[in-house]
């Protein structure tokens, strides 16, 4: 069975309005005639058509949740008061923030690897929104931003990666200053450091300037790389050496999965990694990988509000979470 | 390459130093970084700016920061507010406190050039200047390896190239 290590890739460019304030200094006149440029600059691109500008807060606390679930939007972003907008679609993997640290932030997620696709269409969109917004821009420093860390291309490029054979190994840590010096910043998606809930982790670019779009791209998939075969060698490795226990843990962790009646967030991000390294690793038959994709993107708060067509409350949240997934691997087994 | 100060380790951090007005570059390794920084903050990356081993000092009083106390005409930030939020006012701002800036990405970066894209409609001027510079230095190393034949090419491109230069400059 192939692995899925590479959750998703990412490409993020910031760009702020040559002439006015950046959002932090800026004062709500100013911020609200950024969020009109983007509007008309937007609406005026037929590329851009199908995508919605919505004004944050009179967007629903539900929706505005789900995007901070789906790493749309930060929390603060998504529930602070001021002028902030957002653009986005829902069958696009594209949103642009407004008035976020900076006036705007061209972001791209996509599924699986698929850096060069995510730059491509973000470069794309900013050329559309170029052609209508003056942006600031220094021919020595490039692309000038409100923090010092983006300055230059703008760009953050990052993969979101699955690695719980490195971390079961205790090699996960080890890696993380040979990642510092080739110029790739790690975190934990859901924690911190090799503490990482789920065991999924965040590798981006630590550099913005003095390196080209492309060059970044290189040099984190080329990183990326040795991680995947390190993850990959550490899944080999137990197999080996440890095949009874991986399948104890495994068929441990669906059997909970699949029965539990109360589920945290947290127990759910450690399960579904445990069950997911047991189905890649051939060890754990019973499941498809393609459930455990939705059961990933279903049990967080706000997705399970949707899916329950109501609102839930901390009190039950646990509770349906467990529901849904029982649902979710229920389903596709009887279907499969 | 191994750290300037302990000569053990692998350097990995990259600084410029501003001393007696000469910026000199110095790499560092982790360990030792901590040590001479303390953090790796911006401001205190800032303060930590101006000397190896000296002593807290009176911002005002240093030549290179005297900056500080200059509002930025565009938006009305101060370098100080720079210093102590370590976010940018705006656009101009890097423009008014440059040298300070400069030093900054620098250290924060290891680079203060930069190398990617270009914005495509009002970057056409900087493209074209680029072009420029790029082929007035083919030009003198052709020159200098007697290959005249392709230096004339490249002269005349410069030659088609310039009025365009001079068109969007005006």
């Amino acid at each position: 069975m192939s692995d899925r290590i590479v959750l998703n890739s990412r490409v993020r460019l910031a760009r702020n309005l040559d002439q006015i304030p950046f959002p932090m200094w800026a004062d709500r006149t100013s911020s609200s005639m950024v969020g009109e440029k983007v509007k008309a600059a937007v609406a005026s691109r037929t590329a851009l058509a199908a995508h919605r500008f919505y004004s944050m807060s009179e967007v629903d606390p539900i929706q505005r949740q789900m995007w901070v679930e789906s790493h749309v939007v930060t929390p603060d972003f998504a529930f602070s008061e001021g002028e902030k907008y957002l653009v986005t679609s829902d069958d696009s993997d594209l949103s642009i923030t407004v008035n976020e640290e900076d006036h705007l932030r061209i972001q791209v997620i996509s599924d699986g690897l698929s850096l060069e696709n995510s730059l491509g269409l973000a470069t794309l969109v900013d050329d559309e929104l170029e052609t209508e917004l003056d942006y600031a821009f220094s021919k020595k420093l490039g692309y000038l931003t409100a923090c010092p860390s983006n300055v230059g291309t703008g760009m953050r490029a990052s993969l979101m990666l699955h690695l719980p054979a490195l971390v079961m190994t205790g090699k996960a840590q080890e890696l993380m200053p040979i990642l510092s010096q080739a110029g790739i910043t790690v975190r934990g998606m859901f924690g911190e450091g090799a503490q990482a809930a789920g065991n999924i982790f965040q590798l981006s670019n630590s550099q913005t300037i003095g390196v080209t779009e492309e060059g970044i791209l290189e040099n984190l998939a080329t990183v990326a790389d040795q991680v995947i075969e390190r993850e990959r060698s550490a899944r080999k490795g137990m197999v080996v050496n440890s095949k009874d226990r991986l399948a104890d843990q495994s068929y441990r962790a669906f059997g909970i999965l699949n029965s539990a009646r109360i589920m945290s967030f947290e127990e759910a991000l450690e399960l579904t990694s445990m069950v997911r390294l047991g189905a890649e690793t051939g060890i754990l038959t019973d499941v498809d990988p393609n459930s455990l994709d939705r059961v990933w993107k279903a049990m967080r708060s706000a997705h399970l509000e949707k899916i329950a067509g109501r609102s839930i409350g901390p009190d039950k949240e646990e509770i349906v979470r467990a529901q849904v997934i029982r649902s979710i691997l229920n389903t596709d087994v009887e279907e499969g | 390459m191994l750290c300037n100060r302990c000569q053990k380790r692998l350097a990995t951090v990259h600084m410029t130093k501003l001393e007696q007005g000469q910026l000199s570059k110095i790499q560092l390794c982790d360990d030792c970084a901590n040590h001479q920084m303390g953090s790796e903050s911006i401001p205190q990356i800032l303060s930590a700016l101006m000397g190896e081993d000296s002593p807290p000092m009176d911002m005002g009083q240093i030549e290179g920061l005297s900056q500080r106390v200059v509002k930025c005409e565009s938006c009305g930030s101060s370098f100080n507010d720079i210093h102590e939020t370590g976010r940018v006012g705006c656009g101009d701002c890097y423009a008014a406190f440059d040298e300070n800036m400069g030093q900054l990405i620098l250290k924060v970066q290891g680079a203060d050039s930069h190398r990617g894209k270009i914005p495509s409609r009002t970057g056409v001027p900087i493209v074209l200047a680029n072009r420029l510079v790029e082929l007035t230095d083919l030009l003198n190393r052709l020159i200098l390896t007697e290959d005249y034949e392709r230096a004339a090419e490249v002269r005349d491109q410069i030659r088609d190239l310039q009025p365009e230069v001079l068109a969007v400059d005006e």
